[in-house]
């Protein structure tokens, strides 16, 4: 179908067209059938027209809408950042009151060198000393044979008296040089 | 001024679903009050008169409206974008098993005796209920939302002459089918 009959048809019945629109009509579909389908779409157009939906429907959608973060436009955002640079240029002190503050940092780097520090260790040796004892001689006690052995500086006991001179007392003289 | 209160009722449905899209209350209650009305008649127009149904519809057409308004491109048409989203939640329920139509068999004499108005409509509404479910939607959406060819062809994603094939189709049919009706109410 013609879409300006069928625009046609959904404005004013046949007997309402113009001669010149009844000639288009005609030449297309006869006026009853015209009639027919105005009648058909007109009654369509106003099925369920007065349906709404119900008022709640609204209320309970407009809850769903959840405010987003606030985008500003460009131009605003352009006009927020040129007041701001207004009013600290504004604000901004004069020179004398500017104290210049010079901070000198010194950097230093420690390195640190580990050293291994050994614990001084003392071995101790024992000395042995011989003595020689004529077992075969049965005159010789048990005493003296079981008796401990004495270096010779235990035996000859030091007996310094003050005054006295390291070259006079040899004894004296080699208990100061093996102390040493 | 900058900041004066804008008037969302002068504004395009485009730049308010980019305001809904930043969380605008005001832009969505104005787009709802544009569009809720025919949405609504438009979906028990397509259920068959389930006004439970359309209702549910709605809500969830708007529901869908709030959620995806940041991915709606502005260069678009609103509302064929949102008769789309309406056409795909219907599409859904024409999958389900369609609900009984009741042909009003016992009240045949009444309609004999009384041929007013409303059974006239009645049976209108039985005939656009019983086209296929794509040459229902064309009817629908061309000569009861008022919508063009072009935007009908873009909602149901096919070339504009099935859509005028289907029209055509569909007009006739229930032409066919009304025509003892109107002979009747002539007389």
């Amino acid at each position: 179908m013609n879409e300006r009959i069928e625009n046609l048809t959904r404005s004013k019945p046949f007997s309402e067209l113009s001669f010149e629109e009844r000639e288009w009509v005609l030449a297309e579909m006869s006026a009853e059938t015209y009639d027919q389908m105005h009648k058909v779409l007109m009654s369509a157009a106003n099925l369920h027209a007065d349906t709404q939906p119900p008022a709640y429907l609204r209320a309970r959608l407009m809850k769903q809408v959840r405010p987003a973060t606030r985008h500003f436009p460009v131009w605003q955002a352009a006009a927020m950042l040129a007041l701001g640079f207004g009013m600290a240029w504004l604000v901004k002190p004069s020179v004398a009151q500017i104290a210049v503050k010079t901070e000198v940092q010194t950097q230093i780097d420690t390195v640190w060198r580990e050293k291994i520090v050994f614990e001084e260790k003392i071995k101790y040796r024992t000395k042995i000393v011989y003595q020689t004892i004529a077992a075969a001689n049965p005159n010789v006690p048990d005493s003296v044979i079981w008796a401990p052995i004495k270096t010779p500086l235990e035996t000859a006991p030091i007996n310094p008296h003050v005054g006295a001179s390291l070259n006079d007392t040899p004894q004296l003289m080699e208990f100061f040089t093996k102390a040493k | 001024m900058f900041f004066a209160k804008r008037n969302f009722d002068q504004e395009s449905d485009e730049s308010l679903m980019q305001a809904v899209a930043n969380g605008n209350e005001r832009a969505f209650a104005a787009l709802y009050d544009r569009y809720s009305v025919r949405i609504h008649r438009f979906f028990v127009r397509m259920l068959q008169g389930d006004f439970a149904r359309a209702e549910d519809l709605t809500q969830d057409l708007f529901l869908k409206v709030i959620e995806k308004a940041g991915y709606f491109d502005p260069e678009k048409s609103f509302r064929t974008w949102l008769y789309v989203l309406a056409y795909n939640l219907c599409k859904n329920e024409f999958r389900r098993p369609p609900a009984p139509v009741p042909m009003e068999e016992t009240v045949e004499e009444e309609i004999f005796e009384k041929m007013d108005r409303e059974l006239f409509d009645q049976r209108l509404r039985i005939c656009i209920d019983h086209l296929g479910e794509t040459h229902q939607t064309c009817f629908v959406l061309r000569y009861q939302e008022g919508l063009s060819i072009l935007e009908i062809a873009e909602i149901i994603g096919c070339p504009e002459g099935t859509v005028k094939s289907r029209l055509h189709h569909a007009l006739r049919q229930v032409c066919a089918q009304m025509e003892f009706w109107i002979y009747e109410r002539k007389n």
